[in-house]
C-alpha cells in the first residue's frame, strides 16, 4: 500500500511528462494485478482443508441420540489414544430433547399414589444436562422443558428409524460450524 | 447425518472435508442413496455379530457402509458394544486409516 501511495505521488508530480505518466500507470496496474493474485492464492490455500501440511488432523465429532458434546468427549477416549495424530472438536446438536424419564417398575405397578411419592424417582435436575439429538422423532413433544415428565410408554429401541424431524436445521447448523470453527480434515459421526 | 454430509449432492450445503468416520452408523430414512454411490473415503466402525451392539444392529451399519464406494471405504467390526473401541487391535486399525491423510 505504501509503495502504491508513493507511486501515485510520483505520478502526480510527473503529470506534465506524458511518457513518464503512461509508464507509471502501466507499472501500477501490473503491481496491483500481482498483488491481487497473491492475495487470492493466500485465501484459497487457507480455506482448502489439508492444503498446508497439517500437524494434526482436525476432526469434527458429532454425538449420538440422547447425548451431548461434553458427554461424548468423556465417553470417547479416542483423543487420548490418538494423541499427536488428531485434534477432536466436539459439537452439540441443534435439537434439545424433552426431559422424559421412565418410571421404575414399582412406581408403574403401585396404585396407591399417596403411599409412594413419585418425587423420589425423579432424576435430579441439578446433575442432569440437556440431552440433544441431530434429528428428533416425529412424535417428540414439549421441547426445551426443564422439568421432568413421565414417559407414556417404554422407549422404543428402534425409534431412530423414524427420526426425520428437524432435518433442515442440522445441515445448515453444521455449515455454520464449518465456517466458524473449520476447516476440518474429517468428520466423525456416532450412531 | 454424517453420511448425508458425505453425499453432498443431496444436501444444499457446501462443506469441505476429506474423510468420514462413521461409528455404529445407520442410514436415515430420509434419503434414497444408491449402493456404492458415495465417493468419500470412509471408516466404518460397528459391532460385529448380531447382539454385540444392542442399539444399532450389525446389519444396519453394514447396509450403511454399502452405500460408499468399495475402494475408498474401510470396515472395522468389533465386539465392544455400542461404543467406539479404543483397545488393540481396533485402535491400530483406526490409526492406519488416519495415517493416509496425514
Amino acid at each position: 500500500m505504501f509503495i502504491m501511495l508513493t507511486l501515485s505521488k510520483m505520478l502526480a508530480l510527473c503529470a506534465n511528462s506524458e511518457h513518464l505518466s503512461v509508464f507509471l500507470s502501466c507499472y501500477i496496474v501490473t503491481f496491483c494485478f500481482l498483488l491481487r493474485e497473491l492475495w487470492s492464492e493466500c485465501n484459497s490455500s487457507s480455506n482448502k482443508a489439508g492444503a498446508r501440511p497439517p500437524i494434526k488432523l482436525r476432526i469434527l465429532c458429532m454425538h449420538g441420540f440422547r447425548q451431548n458434546a461434553s458427554g461424548f468427549r468423556r465417553t470417547a477416549s479416542l483423543a487420548k489414544k490418538l494423541k499427536g495424530i488428531v485434534e477432536l472438536i466436539f459439537v452439540d446438536a441443534p435439537h434439545e430433547l424433552p426431559f422424559i424419564y421412565l418410571p421404575v417398575f414399582s412406581e408403574l405397578e403401585c396404585s396407591d399414589e399417596s403411599s409412594l411419592s413419585s418425587q423420589q424417582f425423579l432424576p435430579s435436575t441439578e446433575t442432569c444436562r440437556g440431552k440433544l439429538a441431530r434429528l428428533i422423532a416425529p412424535d417428540c413433544k414439549g421441547r426445551s422443558v426443564t422439568d421432568w415428565k413421565k414417559a407414556d410408554s417404554l422407549f422404543d429401541p428402534l425409534r431412530y428409524q423414524q427420526q426425520t424431524e428437524g432435518f433442515n436445521v442440522s445441515p445448515s447448523y453444521l455449515k455454520t460450524v464449518f465456517s466458524q470453527d473449520g476447516p476440518f480434515d474429517g468428520i466423525l459421526g456416532f450412531s | 447425518m454424517a453420511t448425508l454430509l458425505c453425499s453432498q449432492g443431496r444436501l444444499k450445503v457446501d462443506i469441505d472435508f476429506r474423510f468420514a468416520i462413521l461409528c455404529a452408523g445407520f442410514a436415515l430414512p430420509l434419503a434414497e442413496i444408491d449402493r456404492r454411490s458415495i465417493n468419500c473415503p470412509s471408516l466404518h466402525i460397528f459391532g460385529s455379530v448380531p447382539g454385540k451392539d444392542r442399539q444399532i444392529e450389525n446389519k444396519t451399519s453394514r447396509e450403511l457402509a454399502s452405500l460408499f464406494e468399495d475402494d475408498c471405504s474401510v470396515i472395522i467390526e468389533h465386539d465392544c458394544g455400542h461404543i467406539i473401541p479404543t483397545r488393540s487391535p481396533y485402535i491400530d486399525e483406526i490409526k492406519g486409516f488416519l495415517q493416509r491423510f496425514l
